[in-house]
Order: C-alpha cells, then sequence, then structure tokens
C-alpha cells in the first residue's frame, strides 16, 4: 500500500495511505489519512474492514500504533469505518468523532464502542488531535452525500479532508496519487457526484463555505488529490454541476404511473 | 523506526499462535444453527404427539370394551408428550444460545483473522507486540467461547438422550395399543390409526434424533 507524505513541519505531519494492491476487485478503493501532530495520531475514514489489514500494516510502518488517540468518521458508510472494532481494540483509549445523527446506526458494530464515541454537532466544530496536537476544524457538508456529513480543515496545513466530495472512481491501474490533468480527471469524477450528491443547494452551500478557507491540497476519500490551482478548479467544476440525477427516474416513474 | 520482527512471524498466513480459523468457526455456527432447527423440529413432533394423545382420550371416552385400557394408554401418552415438550423446550433453549454464542464466534474469528493478516505484515517490532496481545485476547476469547459451546452441546446431548428414553416409552404403548386394538371389535381402527399415527411420529422422532446426534458428534470431534 502507497504511504506518502503530504505535509511535514517537524511538529505535525499529514501522511496518505492509497492503493491497496491486495484489496479485491469488488471493494472500492479508498483513501486514508494519519495527521500525526505533536505525538498524537488521528485517522480520518479509517476505512473498511476489506481493507484494515493493510492500513494497520501501512500505518504501523510510520507510526506507533499506540499513538493513535483520535479517528473521524465523515458519514456512515461502511468504506469509511466498519473498520472500527478492529483499531478500537488496537487502541481502546482512542475517540471516535462520529456524526450525531449516526451514532445508532454505528452502535450496530457493537455497544461496547459507544463510550468512545464523540457525535459531532450538525453545526461542526473543532476537532483535537489527542491532547497534544493541533486542533483542527470539522466543516458541516450535509447532504454531500450523507444526511450528516463533515470535511476536516487543517487551516495550519491548509488541507481540506474532503470525504465524497471530489472523489473519483479512477481505473483499476490509476496510480497516480495526485491529479494531473484537471480536465481529464473530471470524467472520473461527473458519475460519481451526479449520483451520489442528491442536493444543489447544500453543494453550492458547501462550495461557498470552502471558497471562504484557505485550501492548498483538497483530499477524497476516493480518487486522487487536488493541489494549488486545480482546488478553485474543482470547487468551480462542481458548483456548475447538475447533481441529484436519480431524482429524473423517480420523475420518469411518476409519469408512467399517470 | 523499531527492529524487524522474527522472520516466523512476517510469513504470510494465519498467526501460529491462532487455534480457531474463520472458516472452522463458521462451521461451528452453521451446525449450532442446524442444532437449532433440529430442536424446533422435535418441539412440533411432542406438539403433534399432545394432539394424538388427546384423540386417543377421545377414543376411549367412546369405547366400551376396552375403555379403562385405553385411557390408560391415552393418559400416559399425553403424559410422555408433555414431558418430551419440557425436554424439548429445555434443548431448544440450549439450542437458541448455542447459536447466539457461535455467532459471537463468528464475528470474533472475522476481526481475528483481520488481525493475523495484518501481523504477517507489520515490521515494527513495538505495533507487533500490540497487536499480537489483542489478537492472542481475541483469540483466549474465542477459546473460552468454544469451551462454552462444547459444554452446551454436551447438555444438549444429554437431553436428546432423555429424549431417546422417552421414545422407547412411546414404542412401548405402541404395542399396547395395538394389542388392545385387536380386542376391540368396534373401535379397534381408532386405535390402530392412532398406533400408526405414533409409530410415524416416533420414527420421524428417531430419524432426527440420530441427525442431532451425529451433528454433536461431529462438532465432539
Amino acid at each position: 500500500m502507497l504511504a506518502k507524505v503530504l505535509f511535514d513541519d517537524g511538529d505535525h505531519k499529514w501522511i496518505v495511505l492509497a492503493r491497496d494492491p491486495e484489496k479485491p476487485d469488488s471493494v472500492i478503493d479508498t483513501n486514508e489519512y494519519i495527521i500525526v501532530s505533536h505525538g498524537d495520531a488521528l485517522i480520518l475514514d479509517p476505512g473498511g474492514t476489506e481493507v484494515f489489514p493493510s492500513v494497520m500494516a501501512a500505518a504501523s510502518d510510520t507510526i506507533d500504533l499506540g499513538q493513535i488517540s483520535t479517528f473521524f468518521a465523515s458519514h456512515q458508510d461502511p468504506d469509511v469505518f466498519s473498520s472500527l472494532p478492529l483499531w478500537l481494540g488496537i487502541c481502546p483509549q482512542a475517540k471516535a468523532h462520529i456524526p450525531q445523527i449516526w451514532t445508532g446506526f454505528l452502535a450496530h458494530f457493537g455497544v461496547e464502542y459507544v463510550p468512545s464515541f464523540v457525535p459531532i454537532p450538525d453545526e461542526g466544530g473543532p476537532l483535537p488531535i489527542g491532547t497534544k496536537g493541533k486542533t483542527l476544524e470539522m466543516v458541516p457538508a450535509h447532504y454531500c452525500h450523507a444526511s450528516s456529513n463533515y470535511c476536516v480543515y487543517d487551516p495550519h496545513a491548509k488541507i481540506l479532508f474532503s470525504g465524497d466530495i471530489g472523489a473519483a472512481l479512477l481505473p483499476a491501474d490509476a496510480q497516480d496519487l495526485f491529479v494531473q490533468d484537471f480536465e481529464r480527471h473530471t470524467q472520473f469524477m461527473t458519475g460519481f457526484h451526479q449520483r451520489w450528491m442528491p442536493s444543489n443547494e447544500a453543494k453550492n452551500a458547501w462550495v461557498r463555505r470552502v471558497r471562504q478557507l484557505d485550501v492548498q491540497m483538497l483530499c477524497p476519500q476516493h480518487g486522487a488529490i487536488f493541489r494549488g490551482e486545480q482546488v478553485s478548479q474543482f470547487l468551480d467544476w462542481f458548483e456548475a454541476l447538475e447533481v441529484g440525477m436519480a431524482t429524473r427516474y423517480n420523475e420518469a416513474a411518476a409519469q408512467t404511473e399517470r | 523506526m523499531q527492529s524487524a520482527v522474527p522472520s516466523a512471524l512476517s510469513a504470510s498466513g494465519p498467526h501460529p499462535a491462532f487455534t480457531l480459523g474463520l472458516s472452522e468457526m463458521i462451521r461451528v455456527y452453521e451446525t449450532c444453527v442446524r442444532i437449532r432447527e433440529i430442536s424446533k423440529l422435535q418441539l412440533s413432533l411432542s406438539d403433534d404427539m399432545a394432539l394424538i394423545a388427546i384423540n386417543a382420550e377421545i377414543a376411549a371416552a367412546k369405547s366400551t370394551a376396552n375403555q379403562d385400557a385405553f385411557m390408560i394408554l391415552a393418559n400416559e401418552t399425553g403424559k410422555i408428550a408433555r414431558q418430551m415438550s419440557a425436554h424439548v423446550a429445555e434443548a431448544l433453549e440450549g439450542a437458541d444460545g448455542l447459536a447466539r454464542q457461535a455467532l459471537f464466534g463468528v464475528v470474533r474469528a472475522r476481526r481475528l483473522a483481520k488481525y493475523s493478516k495484518g501481523l504477517a505484515r507489520i515490521r515494527r517490532s513495538d505495533n507487533l507486540r500490540r497487536v499480537e496481545r489483542v489478537a492472542q485476547d481475541l483469540d483466549a476469547s474465542l477459546g473460552d467461547l468454544m469451551e462454552g459451546i462444547l459444554r452446551s452441546q454436551h447438555e444438549i446431548e444429554t437431553t436428546r438422550q432423555a429424549l431417546g428414553k422417552q421414545h422407547q416409552r412411546v414404542s412401548r404403548i405402541i404395542t399396547y395399543f395395538r394389542i388392545e386394538a385387536s380386542r376391540d371389535a368396534e373401535h379397534g381402527s381408532f386405535f390402530r390409526n392412532i398406533a400408526d399415527d405414533l409409530n410415524a411420529l416416533i420414527g420421524q422422532a428417531q430419524l432426527i434424533s440420530r441427525e442431532l446426534q451425529d451433528f454433536l458428534k461431529t462438532r465432539s470431534a
């Protein structure tokens, strides 16, 4: 599994784990992000059960697993955090920041894990990395795509973890971790965003919110990372994109019934 | 970076310290589910037997020639049906618990398999020790769970043997029903039918019991 440092100033470091070669084809590819800050570590969207062995082994190459004090789940999907019981088995003291409305759903992984949950309120808020690390910001991204959904902004590294926003379904042989050609890359994003993002209103509110942040790197949970100018290119592209396409099927079905 | 791990631990495949694999635990679960299904079948058979006993009592009341004898046999049949129901209810409760335990086992074995797979690739000795401890605890809990499953299966086997004795008693009653039926020209056919029904039912019960015995034997092995 690929492990790449995205930012490092000595005390604060972003690492992405991606492109697991042992992942079964039937499992969607995911990117996991580790932030090590002043000795404490946070994992953003730690991934599903199926990729856990690879993620754990790759994480083990970069950090002492005992450093992990915090987990963050952008939303409730299985590729985001079905590895929760496995991670909390290794790091029982760690806290898992989970969207408030999804906590009851994620409790189905085992009620014994509920004491580790820190519900994220609708308005988002600070995300401290353990007791020693820097504090990041949880940015609401509701309905993009989940009904309670968050991004994480790091004002120090100027990195935005965007979850499923900016995700791309890349061909199986794609190895580039960063977007090389934005225009070419849109073909891998269009269908995903049109289908998974249900609301133009929610999408545009998110774009406006993110435009107020100084983002140098936009890191999605699937696909490739946007850097520099590509970030505003992405925001422009996303703003112009019509989403919620599946409602067409509802309309078509309603017409047929009439 | 910490020192590299011993080669035996970094080899691929299941960790040598782990005793129970996921596929084996799934087999245990499937067996436990089958045991529960069989127990449910047994319960339905004891309900059927209670119905036959009621029919026998009604037939006995109508009989003129051998009323006392038939009533005794009918009462005895009802008594055995109630005893069988109690035994089967006990076995079913055990079988429900067994299936639940086995399902927990599958979940734990699945987790253990993931840790085991990850362990084979961990290169840092501090992380290796950490994950190994977690995996070994999980393995030990699986071992305890398996012991519990075997204990429950042993209890179900004891109940199965007790049910076998009830089946033998019913077989004797069937013989008596047939003898008494041959002495009653007017209502004999009623009791022959009852004997036939009971005979079919006990045949089914014995088949089920043998299947259960095979499952329990397989598991113990």
